[in-house]
């Protein structure tokens, strides 16, 4: 993802321009969550494996998600993969269903 | 037709199926985050005992941009103008306990490399020679920035294992980036004060003699990064350490490829590693000098990280500042939760 998706021009582009960005790993996120933090718990509710891109509304509400294996489908020839993954040929794939996902529920640019 | 030849004919066009899809089809077995991220692997040329880049996978390309320079590739930078002897101590800690307990599925000869890991020197000298691995070509503002001679830094990680790679090919995962660079992170009259990041990984398998040696096992450290203060007064070298990260919580992956016996079950984990560094001289010195100019270290990472990640032009702010920043920009909040880290190479 990050040598691919989130190394996508347009991708940093659309991020920069219209989101506050924040990245953690899960276990920070889930310590943070057992000592209340807010955010921390509404991204620990929403987590899976192995990475989870989750989009929330400035108050803090969960607008909607995309996991790294289920939405995301193929992955680089070179990367291991759980379940049914197929070697991704062209990142632009992951690059077009990320503006897709951007486009339903924030608009276009 | 005879149902006998029908038979054979269906069978004769399943085998022919059967084998194309052995060969060109991917590989899929089931695998489980669970199972100490054991999980299939693709046929690829990486796991040879010399991990090489001609046959290897495509790496990551770096960040680079136009500001960064050459180093020096001479023998001995000018400004190493005085006789450098500087003694060089290596403290290396066991690896802590996986997220993924690879110690549950390695056997315990094998996991034992990761294990028992120890410098292969305690304690090394070295000169203007080797240090003039770090310097750029010419020295100009702080924040300048260059690309340092892999050859010349792995002559330093050599003193933690005699096999380390400047080129990131562990099984499984994206090839680099590769690559080491300093940055110029402070200067004055009469010192600078070198800020470097280095990407490198240590084949632990031996080289013969054991019969666990078709097992591929590489220790990839986040990233190893350090400083190097030089005088230039007396043209020497009065401090320089180059160590791992321990700021983050895991710093260091794991993989174990048993490709070569015939299995393509490898087996990955990610672990914490308290302290892998090397310190010489004087580190108090640096505290009490004075610079006409200056960035602070963590600029100075973020920086050099830059260089590595082109995802890190993302302009990411920390975690306990997300959630205030975007009620007050009145801007939706895009949180990226990962298993890893993103931003070095224990992920």
């Amino acid at each position: 993802m990050r040598a691919g998706l989130l190394s996508d021009n347009l991708v940093i582009r659309r991020l920069n321009d219209g989101f506050v960005c924040t990245a953690t790993i899960i276990d920070d996120v889930n310590e943070r969550a057992e000592r209340g933090d807010e955010l921390a718990k509404q991204l620990a509710a929403n987590w899976e494996y192995p990475i989870e891109m989750i989009f929330l509304r400035p108050d803090g509400k969960l607008e909607s998600k995309l996991n790294s294996y289920k939405d995301f489908p193929g992955a680089h020839p070179d990367v291991v993969a759980p379940g049914e993954q197929f070697p991704l040929l062209d990142e632009r794939v992951h690059v077009d269903a990320f503006v897709r996902h951007l486009a339903r529920h924030f608009g276009q640019e | 037709m005879r149902p006998a030849r029908i038979l054979l004919v269906i069978l004769a066009l399943g085998c022919v199926i059967a084998v194309l899809a052995r060969y060109w089809l991917p590989e899929r077995k089931p695998a489980s985050p669970d199972s100490a991220g054991a999980a299939p692997i693709q046929d690829d040329s990486r796991a040879v005992k010399t991990p090489a880049r001609p046959r290897g996978p495509r790496p990551v390309t770096p960040n680079w941009a136009s500001d960064v320079l050459d180093g020096f590739r001479g023998d001995v930078h000018p400004l190493l103008h005085g006789s450098t002897r500087l003694e060089v101590t290596a403290h290396w800690t066991s690896v802590g306990q996986g997220r993924d307990r690879l110690d549950r599925v390695a056997s315990p000869e094998v996991y034992a490399w990761f294990k028992n890991l120890q410098p292969a020197r305690s304690r090394e000298t070295y000169t203007e020679r080797d240090f003039s691995a770090f310097l750029p070509k010419a020295v100009g503002e702080v924040g300048q920035l260059w690309a340092l001679d892999l050859d010349k830094v792995a002559r330093f990680l050599r003193q933690f294992h005699p096999r380390p790679s400047m080129q990131l090919v562990a099984a499984g995962r994206r090839a680099g980036p590769d690559g080491a660079f300093g940055l110029l992170r402070a200067k004055s009259d009469t010192y600078l004060d070198i800020a470097f990041r280095v990407h490198a990984e240590f084949y632990l398998t031996p080289a013969e003699g054991s019969p666990a040696e078709l097992i591929d096992a590489w220790y990839t450290p986040a990233y190893l990064s350090g400083r190097v203060l030089v005088n230039k007064q007396t043209g020497t070298v009065d401090h320089f350490t180059l160590g791992l990260p321990t700021d983050r919580t895991l710093n260091v992956h794991l993989t174990m490829s048993p490709k070569r016996t015939g299995f393509h079950q490898q087996a990955h984990d990610i672990v914490r590693v308290e302290r892998m560094e090397l310190t010489g001289g004087d580190a108090g010195r640096a505290q009490t000098l004075s610079w006409s100019s200056a960035m602070t270290p963590a600029e100075a990472d973020s920086r050099l990280a830059r260089v590595f990640y082109k995802s890190l032009e993302i302009e990411w702010v920390p975690f306990d500042q997300a959630l205030t920043q975007a009620r007050n920009r009145k801007r939706p909040i895009f949180a990226v939760v990962s298993w890893g880290s993103l931003d070095d190479q224990s992920c």
